[in-house]
Formats: structure tokens, C-alpha cells, sequence
């Protein structure tokens, strides 16, 4: 929230995915792969998500792995493939890294079983549905709010490309909403300091998004996801999820002070190609995000 | 004062590190989280309106609508809480 509000985001495979497809036909230990035609269309590049084989597929080797994931990136013009893995399976990330995949961050993900508006004091802010009014806002704060997720803690990845992801990623819930979309924003009306996109299905709200503007200084966070889960709750959401960076600890006191669990701690990796032409040097790069 | 203290102290900060009216309380370099601030406010709500003898509101649409954020230092907090305290009086 504040400075670092952010959360969600950092699936490596979102919900604007194609299908996957195996890396070579015969060959299931090689994983499967699939674009991201949102996330391509943002960065004017081809990212693609790749999974690995199921754990008793037996591994194929980094050189084989490496050669292949190359092949399947150039012949669909992707020059980024992100990949998440359960941070248990260490022999699996060693693997990934052999073949080429750089560590980028670890995930958690976080779950309120039992979402009760009387168990959550009404908020001290104005909290309501987002209106079109606040589009501009909303995408503004969008744009300069986040130091975490996974493109943003990819030390080679462009900032300005990460931000205008979720920029984008803002405006296409507003403007092109589903049954189950609901942004909520922190502040009077047209004078939103924060917003939170959930997509609500079977009584389950999955937070996705979340951000506070960074000159607000501490309060509208804790009060935007108090506020809007309460709202949640009012229209009969039983349940809360969200997936959050593990570095991001002003969420994850937000969301242990609202009565969350963290559990399935994730390992999110990334690959690039070697032609990449995105690619940032790493010097001149401050190290902790939150430097920024 | 003491409360900002303690709070950060528990959040493992540095015990001996000065406080005064420019230490921020919020962000990088800040004595408290999110979480620490709203605390430290709802505190401070409470001991003001104990001096006062009514309620007083410092976490409010106002506070966030302002051009610089009142919670941003111990000395900005300071002084917009002598200010809501004034208006009630």
C-alpha cells in the first residue's frame, strides 16, 4: 500500500492465457508452453507461461531443455517465458536454472476461509464501487504504484513496460468487465486514492490486483481491503484469495491483520530469449525495490 | 511518542534510533507499516478524545484529500492533531 502498495499480479500464467501446447510432440517430459496474447500485446513481444512435466515425468536435461525451450520461443516469437513452480520441488528450480530460467521472486498465496462483514469494522474511508469517473485515476496510480510482482522484480525487465502492464491491466477491467469483476476504490468520488480489482466466481472473491497511491502515506491501504472486503462480504462472498509476493510484507501484515493464512509458497522463474532486445542492463539498477 | 516507539521497536526497528518532529512514519525509512500507522492514529484518536471530552476523527476522507499527506511525519501528525482539536474545541 502507500509507497509499496501492491499485490496479486504475479501469476505467471494469468487468466489472459491460450492453450498450452507440449514443447515437442512425444517428448511430455519437456513441459508444455503457452502465449500470453494479453501481456504480448502490452510489451509488443511474444511471453509465453511454460509448465513443467508432472513430477513423475523424470526430467529432461538442461541441454535438452534449453534447446527446446529456444526452438519453441523463436518459432512463436516470444522472447520471454515465465514459469512458477512449488518451492518445494528445489530439484525442479535447479533444474530450470540450468536450463536458462533466472529465479525472479517467491509467491504465496493467501486465504480468508471465512468472509464476514460483521467480523470487519466498517471502514474509516469512503470505500465504494469504482466509477468510469475514476478510470483516469485509477490507471494513473496503476501506472506508478508498484515496486513487487513478478515483472517488477525482474531486475532486467523494463519498469516502464511493468507498469504499463498494469496500467493496461486496469483499464481492460473497467472497461471491459466481466459478471464477476468488481473494482473498488478508496476515496470520495473522483478523488480515488486506491483501488482493488477481485473477480468474484462461486462465492469466492480472487483479489488481483491492489494499489495505493504512493503519496497517501499508509492509511488507505489497510482501510481499502478492510472496506473492501466488507463490501465483498455484503453481496455474499464467503471467501477471499489473493496471490501476493512474498517481499511485499506491508500486504502480507494487511492481510495476516485481516485474518488471512499463507500457504502453497510458489517459486516464480523467468526466461529470456537469448535475441531478447527488452532486455535491461543490470547496472545503474537499484537493487531493492524499494529504493525506487 | 512512546507508542511510535514501541511499535517499531516490536516491528524489530532500531530501539535507539532518534524520533523527532521530521522522522518519517511511513514509507522507506519510516518508524511504522501500514498497519503500525492506522494502530498509532486509533491510539491517538482515542487520547484526544479523552482530552477533549467528545470524539475526534484524524483517519478520514479529509486527511487522505489533502496535498501533503498529514501522516507523513511524527511533527505533520502532531500538528494536524493539535488542528482537528482545535476545530472541536
Amino acid at each position: 500500500m502507500n509507497s509499496d502498495a501492491a499485490v496479486g499480479g504475479g501469476g505467471a500464467a494469468d487468466a489472459f492465457s491460450a492453450g498450452y501446447e507440449p514443447l515437442r510432440a512425444g517428448r511430455p517430459q519437456l513441459g508444455e508452453a503457452c502465449l500470453l496474447p494479453l501481456d504480448s500485446r502490452i510489451f509488443r513481444f511474444g511471453v509465453a507461461d511454460y509448465r513443467v512435466a508432472p513430477i513423475d515425468a523424470g526430467p529432461p536435461s538442461p541441454e535438452e531443455l534449453r534447446a527446446e525451450l529456444t526452438g519453441w520461443a523463436r518459432r512463436h516469437g516470444v522472447e520471454l517465458i515465465g514459469c512458477r513452480v512449488p518451492a518445494s520441488h528445489v530439484g525442479r528450480v535447479e533444474a530450470l536454472q540450468e536450463a536458462g530460467f533466472r529465479f525472479v521472486e517467491l509467491q504465496l498465496r493467501a486465504t480468508l476461509p471465512r468472509l464476514r462483514a460483521e467480523a470487519l469494522r466498517p471502514s474509516r474511508l469512503t470505500v465504494r464501487p469504482g466509477a468510469p469517473a475514476d478510470t483516469e485515476r485509477i490507471r494513473e496510480i496503476a501506472n506508478s504504484a508498484f515496486v513487487f510482482g513478478r515483472y517488477h522484480a525482474d531486475a532486467r525487465f523494463p519498469r516502464a513496460l511493468a507498469d504499463l502492464r498494469y496500467r493496461e491491466w486496469v483499464g481492460r477491467a473497467l472497461a471491459e468487465p466481466s459478471a464477476g469483476t468488481r473494482m473498488i476504490v478508496v476515496g470520495p468520488p473522483e478523488r480515488a486514492s486506491g483501488f482493488l480489482h477481485a473477480e468474484v466466481e462461486g462465492g469466492r472473491a480472487d483479489i488481483r490486483l491492489a494499489a495505493v497511491a504512493r503519496e497517501q502515506g499508509g492509511i488507505a491501504g489497510p482501510e481499502l481491503f478492510r472496506g473492501a472486503l466488507r463490501l465483498l462480504a455484503e453481496e455474499g462472498t464467503g471467501q477471499a484469495t489473493a496471490r501476493v509476493s512474498a517481499g511485499n510484507t506491508p500486504v502480507l501484515n494487511v492481510y495476516a491483520a485481516l485474518g488471512f493464512r499463507f500457504h502453497d509458497p510458489d517459486i516464480v522463474l523467468h526466461w529470456h530469449a537469448p535475441e531478447s532486445r527488452h532486455l535491461e542492463p543490470l547496472e545503474g539498477r537499484p537493487a531493492d525495490p524499494g529504493a525506487r | 511518542m512512546d507508542t511510535i516507539r514501541g511499535y517499531r521497536n516490536a516491528m524489530g526497528g532500531a530501539s535507539d534510533a532518534p524520533l523527532d518532529g521530521e522522522s518519517l512514519l511511513f514509507g522507506p525509512g519510516g518508524a511504522l507499516d501500514s498497519i503500525g500507522l492506522v494502530s498509532v492514529v486509533v491510539e491517538l484518536e482515542q487520547v484526544l478524545a479523552e482530552r477533549s471530552g467528545g470524539p475526534v476523527s484524524l483517519m478520514n476522507d479529509r486527511a487522505l484529500s489533502r496535498s501533503s499527506s498529514p501522516f507523513r511525519t511524527v511533527g505533520s501528525l502532531a500538528e494536524y492533531a493539535m488542528e482537528q482539536l482545535s476545530a472541536h474545541d
